[in-house]
């Protein structure tokens, strides 16, 4: 990129002086520098020269990756080696606080030294802490609990794959805001419970697991907590059917993802929801998910109501933004439904975002369309999204005319469907005709803005 | 017509200009808009009042040169304008920092003292790239950098003078650890006792932070002190001995696997250990010899558990050895991903 420099024809030193700019910057620049370099590489620059001794050390950030080196065999990394580099930089790391300490090593790490790291990391007040393990000849490290008995600085701390979790007391973790638990395995529910319990003021969760295989019953009772995220990825010849039990008061953001097979899936009203996104669960023995979600104000349910209870009466009454999946089977009906709860419903979105070309055959069951205009319709619906409209469809067209014609307060409509090649002039024409259809029983036409798009 | 009448005139279409005086003295004027792009003049204008004419010229700072600043020019009056696609703005971003070396440390300097940031993130990200992947040597030449370090500061880059009782703690811990590893790597053929510990992983580093049942009856104040517990271990005697004999594995270990990261060879304790120790003594001389009678029955229990552990660790070099060690025997069936 830059042109190599022609002059330097033995220089004499006080030339390369003059010569040097580079040092001429101001510490916080070269520190800019070095925040942009792999740790490695930033740590190496202490050779450079006098002025760039003890720069890395203030460093905020710092990453430690075994697996970085790509040159070597898998056996040649030396895990001793790369815990030895680690454990040094990390003593001798001398900024007043280290924000971010990331590690990336072997399953086969010996804990002691797993230890040691993270010991050296508290004792340097460290805000945000990422271990990820990464497997190695099915091995895993076990996290030393004790460490986790007292720390009043980590704020953020996540955990990933080969990583084993034993919490035999309860943690302490006075600052922890946010936990991300990705892949990790808990050595039982205590450990679970003893984990959770000791963050005073844990504010957000990620928990990406194999239902399955570590623990079976996975409880979240956090009384802090506000925003969660619960992603299940079932693996085949997991053993038995795991449940969830979530307890979260202050609960303002959910997110479920891959409850498949479960046994149960039990959670605790949460009065400060403000928006839930439900997807793709099926097979749930014994679950209470919509009931529990009656405060939201906004609802995303991929997911279709032949899988999971839904109920009836008003009780949706805070909603304002509903957004449903069309690829689920019947998901009609829980549009039905859905409307006749949400007295309060503002934005109606429909989606299928990828086009599927193998929906259920729509002439099974007949869309049984709300008896009488719900209110949401009457009195609030002010935009109506779809996205993936298949104007081919008997029971999306149905759909469609419905919304259309009864929506009194509707203010923009707008409906995406699939692009047409414009080759295809007979099919051209007959979508253009069906859309004037949709056009034709508008409630009021003047009010209301209607677009149709093509992806 | 004077610039005074232009001044006060000053019709709509008109562009209006800052006064700017380099620091060899020149003075030019800058369109207003691109000027004021740079927040140092920004506030110049703003707060002083001035720029308006060529008797009040701001005064650039010192790490401006003219050709620098006619390069910043060039990038605010391209930047400035609204309206251009990120797509553009990171071509031209990518044409404009081909340069020398010299000019581009030029370029950041310039930039940082006129505390236009988006220039300065751009030209120091262009110099980490320079000097990422290259080797000490390389970088020095590129940058000409003064070769001013001794060969022992190269090779003990640092001295820990790390305050934190914790982290020298840890720090014996961890050249203990090494010491006594490297020494069963050589006693390989002696029999090894089959007595196994059940304490756990758990128990040892619950001396490091003071959290075991019986330290922690101690009073609260004395927290601090006890993880001073472990420096009496081992003699300062032993440690030289050892120590010597693993900075010469340690820098072999380097050669082989050829990197370009320095190698933070064990010998620095050397230089840290005796001092500690004395150091270490003054304080202990606080608690009182009933308690330190106590602490010197943890530190023989702490190190006989030490021993256990790694002489366990070796035997087993491949083995899941973290399941045993937790003291139930069960391996777990994993069922998880495949690596």
């Amino acid at each position: 990129m830059e042109q190599k420099l022609t002059d330097g024809l033995g220089s004499s030193n006080r030339d390369a002086v003059n010569e040097d700019r580079i040092s001429e910057l101001p510490d916080a620049l070269l520190l800019q520098i070095l925040s942009s370099l792999p740790t490695d590489n930033a740590i190496a620059t202490s050779v450079l020269s006098k002025r760039w001794r003890s720069l890395w050390t203030m460093l905020p950030k710092l990453k430690f990756d075994s697996d970085f080196n790509p040159v070597f065999d898998d056996d040649n990394i030396d895990p001793c080696m790369f815990s030895e580099n680690v454990y040094k930089s990390l003593s001798l790391h001398k900024a007043p606080v280290l924000e971010s300490l990331h590690l990336k090593f072997e399953g086969r790490t010996d804990c002691l030294d797993v230890g040691i790291w993270i010991a050296t990391a508290f004792a340097r007040g460290v805000r945000k802490l990422v271990l990820d393990s990464f497997y190695h000849e099915e091995q895993i490290v076990t996290l030393p609990s004790v460490l986790f008995s007292y720390n009043d600085t980590l704020e953020i701390l996540k955990l990933k794959n080969a990583i084993d979790l034993d919490f035999p007391s309860r943690v302490c973790l006075k600052s922890l805001r946010k936990l991300y638990l990705d892949q990790v395995h808990f050595k039982d529910e205590e450990s679970v419970c003893n984990l959770f319990c000791g963050c005073p003021s844990l504010e957000d969760l990620f928990v990406h697991r194999y239902g399955n295989v570590d623990v079976a019953t996975f409880t979240i009772a956090v009384p802090s907590l506000q925003r969660l995220t619960i992603e299940d990825l079932r693996s085949e010849g997991g053993y038995g059917n795991g449940s969830y039990v979530i307890n979260a008061p202050a609960l303002k953001y959910l997110n479920i993802d891959g409850f498949n097979d479960i046994e149960s899936c039990l959670i605790e009203k949460a009065l400060e929801l403000v928006e839930a996104k439900i997807s793709n669960v099926s097979d749930i023995t014994n679950e209470n998910i919509l009931e529990s979600l009656t405060s939201a104000k906004r609802l995303i349910l991929h997911l279709s109501p032949l899988e999971v209870k839904v109920p009836t009466g008003k009780i949706f009454h805070r909603l304002v933004c509903l957004e449903l999946r069309t690829y689920e089977r019947e998901w009609w009906n829980l549009l039905s439904i859905m409307l006749d709860s949400s007295p309060k419903l503002q934005i109606l979105k429909l989606t299928d975002v990828y086009l599927h070309n193998d929906k259920q055959n729509p002439d099974v069951r007949k869309w049984n369309p709300p008896k009488c205009a719900p209110e949401c319709l009457l009195f609030h619906l002010e935009t109506f999204v779809w996205i993936g409209y298949e104007w081919q469809r008997g029971d999306e067209k149905e759909v469609a005319t419905y919304i259309l014609e009864n929506a009194r307060q509707l203010k923009k409509a707008t409906i995406s469907t699939k692009r047409i090649e414009r080759e295809m002039l007979e099919k051209l024409e007959k979508r253009r005709e069906m859309l004037n259809e949709l056009a034709s029983v508008l409630w009021d036409p003047n009010s209301c803005h209607l677009v149709f798009e093509s992806t | 017509m004077s610039e005074f009448d232009l001044a006060v005139m000053k019709p709509e279409t008109m562009k209006s200009y800052i006064w700017l005086q380099t620091a060899d003295g020149s003075i030019q004027q800058v369109e207003q808009e691109v000027a004021m792009f740079c927040p140092m003049i920004c506030q110049e204008v703003i707060q002083k009042g001035v720029g308006s004419s060529k008797n009040h010229a701001i005064s650039l700072p010192q790490r401006v040169n003219p050709a620098m600043f006619s390069l910043i020019l060039d990038y605010c009056r391209f930047h400035q304008l609204p309206g251009r696609s990120n797509k553009e703005l990171k071509t031209y971003d990518e044409r404009f920092i081909r340069m020398d070396t010299k000019r581009l440390c030029e370029l950041t300097s310039a930039a940082d003292s006129l505390q236009l940031k988006p220039l300065v993130d751009l030209t120091s990200r262009a110099l980490a790239r320079i000097i990422e992947g290259k080797t000490p040597e390389e970088i020095r030449e590129i940058f000409h950098l003064p070769d001013d370090l001794t060969e022992e500061e190269k090779l003990e880059p640092l001295k820990n003078t790390m305050d934190d009782p914790r982290i020298r703690l840890l720090n014996r811990l961890y050249a203990k650890k090494r010491k006594e590893l490297k020494e069963r790597e050589r006693l390989k053929d002696v029999e090894v006792e089959e007595h196994v510990d059940e304490r756990s992983v758990d128990d040892l580093l619950s001396f490091i932070n003071g959290r075991d049942p019986k330290v922690v009856k101690m009073s609260k104040g004395k927290k601090k002190k006890k993880k001073k517990k472990d420096l009496k271990i081992v003699s300062s005697n032993d440690i030289h001995e050892k120590e010597s004999h693993d900075l010469h594995s340690k820098q072999q270990c380097v050669e082989e696997t050829g990197s370009s990261v320095p190698n933070l060879p064990s010998a620095e304790d050397d230089n840290s250990m005796p001092k500690a120790g004395s150091e270490d003594e003054d304080i202990d001389d606080e608690i009182d010899p009933a308690m330190r009678e106590m602490l010197d029955r943890e530190v023989e229990d702490f190190a006989q558990r030490l021993n256990s552990n790694w002489v366990r660790s070796l035997g087993q070099e491949r083995r899941p050895v973290h399941f045993s060690i937790n003291g139930n025997g069960t391996t777990r069936r994993r069922t998880g991903p495949s690596p």
